[in-house]
């Protein structure tokens, strides 16, 4: 979907009370009911989101806006998260004419593989920042329940974001690739 | 294939790039030892932590409901009488349990750690890192409440990390089972130093432990007070794995933590004044390179001033002596003489 720049204001502000939201629940609920080793990325659902629907030169930026709302939850930081969905972004721009979103399940089995990019590439930053293997293969376990429940999750929270960013449903990708 | 080939594909290519290298950026000038938060930083976690807090209460009015209300729901109405002063005694028995053993657990941990010369600040947990690969909590006290960065953070279990990041209110704890938090630490029996690191929720490791020593499992792990973080002696963990290979010149250990992170409710911050001095010798140091120009002349300043202060002081010596001595001269009292004669006799 085709944007200017000022009707991404008011969607990204309800985009970002929907993460703020789903952050506190996140960082909260989650901890206080025994799942303290496992946590709902919500902010990389709304990236992932951003990089399939929203067609605007300023895609960097609401990837930054939304990983800079993340790192006040969050040791990570913006920086990590806005390299990491800034790349995926750029990806799927290139790869979006092979990208619909027909069924329910099309939506889970993309909304997968791109998550194990994202995991692939934030591994990649972390090995080189701790040199860690173990780290990362207890990442990967982590990753494994918390990516299929996103996304298991993704074909509603998608339903919910287009209602935000006003984007038509039935749109499926293959026009106007940037 | 051309790449670029509107206006609006060569914004998109600016920004990308232009955000891509702001977050590298980003990423090198990134301080894992503590985050020192700017003021919108700080306003934003000051209030957005309230609502990670009330977070608990929610949590206790959904227990409450499904305790009490569902269960009850098909009984008569005699026994929903019944059952509800008997739910109310039961909450006041639980409360009463609860209070006795925070008290408890309050007191073991006012009681732990009073050889380290520190003031003790008592916390609560409000929230966790809401991503799973960083080990971080957020407690409800913070800069207001005299709380410094990198002030140790215990229990009477043992280590749980530091303070990395502080605002006025809410503070979030470095824990030591995040890969970040590097420690050195002390196998207690054999005395041998070694690097602890985060690993996951339940372990953490032990690096550069030298193959030959003769490390066994349940061995205590605590801090060795080097680093400048930690005081000496608190515990870490013990010894749950050992991998030692045939070749190489370290061991590979796991350590099981002191502190059962999932129960973790209250925590007690160990704010020192000497963490001050510390600084202070940081910044001297960091510092010393850059003003190595500047001390010179300093020193040639101090010397002087030094130099003054002296004659001063001398002046000034001089002249109280012969103010005392013009007192006495003034002030003398003749000496008294008395006859033996003139003693009562006894």
């Amino acid at each position: 979907m085709r944007l200017r720049f000022k009707n991404i204001i008011p969607s990204l502000f309800l985009t970002l009370i929907l993460l703020l939201i789903l952050e506190i629940i996140s960082s909260t609920l989650l901890p206080v009911f025994g799942f303290i080793n496992y946590r709902i990325p919500f902010n990389v659902l709304i990236l992932l989101y951003i990089g399939f629907k929203l067609e605007t030169p300023w895609i960097a930026l609401l990837v930054l806006a939304v990983q800079y709302l993340h790192s006040f939850f969050s040791n990570e930081g913006w920086a990590l998260g806005t390299f990491t969905g800034t790349t995926i972004c750029v990806i799927v721009s290139y790869v979006r004419e092979l990208i619909h979103f027909n069924t329910v399940f099309a939506t889970i089995l993309i909304t997968q593989i791109f998550q194990t990019v994202w995991f692939l590439i934030v591994s990649g930053m972390i090995y080189i920042q701790v040199s860690n293997s173990n780290l990362l293969i207890e990442k990967f376990w982590r990753f494994l329940p918390e990516s299929l429940f996103i996304s298991f999750i993704s074909p509603a929270f998608y339903i919910l974001l287009d209602r935000i960013w006003k984007s038509d449903q039935s749109e499926t990708f293959g026009e106007g690739v940037l | 294939m051309k790449l670029i080939e509107t206006q609006e594909q060569r914004y998109k290519l600016f920004v990308n790039l232009f955000v891509m290298g702001l977050s590298l950026f980003g990423m090198t000038r990134r301080e894992h030892n503590y985050n020192e938060s700017s003021v919108f930083e700080r306003f934003m976690i000051d209030s957005l932590a309230p609502m990670q807090r009330s977070m608990g209460l929610v949590k206790f009015e959904i227990s409450n409901f499904f305790e009490f209300y569902l269960n009850n729901i098909n009984a008569s109405k005699e026994n929903q009488n019944l059952k509800k002063s008997i739910s109310e005694l039961n909450n006041q028995i639980f409360s009463y349990h609860e209070l006795d053993k925070e008290n408890t657990r309050l007191k073991e941990l006012m009681e732990f750690g009073n050889d380290i010369p520190s003031r003790k600040v008592l916390a609560q947990i409000v929230a966790w890192d809401s991503s799973s690969d960083f080990k971080i909590l957020r407690i409800n006290k913070g800069h207001a409440d005299g709380i410094k960065l990198q002030s140790p953070v215990i229990t009477s279990l043992g280590l749980v990390g530091y303070i990395y990041r502080l605002t006025d209110h809410f503070a979030d704890i470095l824990t030591v089972l995040d890969p970040n938090n590097r420690i050195d630490g002390l196998i207690a029996r054999i005395r041998s130093h070694g690097i602890i690191e985060g690993l996951s929720t339940d372990r953490i490791i032990m690096k550069y432990v030298a193959r030959t020593e003769p490390v066994v499992l349940d061995d205590l792990v605590v801090t060795s007070g080097l680093g400048n973080i930690y005081p000496k002696g608190v515990q870490i963990g013990t010894v749950s794995k050992i991998e030692r290979e045939s070749y190489g010149i370290t061991q590979y250990i796991e350590v099981t933590p002191a502190v059962d992170f999932s129960k973790l409710e209250e925590v007690v911050i160990l704010v020192s004044d000497a963490k001050l001095w510390k600084q202070k010798e940081w910044d001297a140091l960091d510092n010393d390179r850059e003003n190595e120009a500047g001390v010179e002349a300093q020193e040639v300043i101090l010397k002087n001033k030094l130099a003054e202060a002296k004659k001063a002081q001398k002046a000034k010596k001089k002249k109280v002596e012969a103010l005392i001595k013009e007192n006495s001269e003034e002030n003398k009292v003749p000496s008294l003489e008395i006859k033996k004669e003139e003693l009562p006799k006894p």
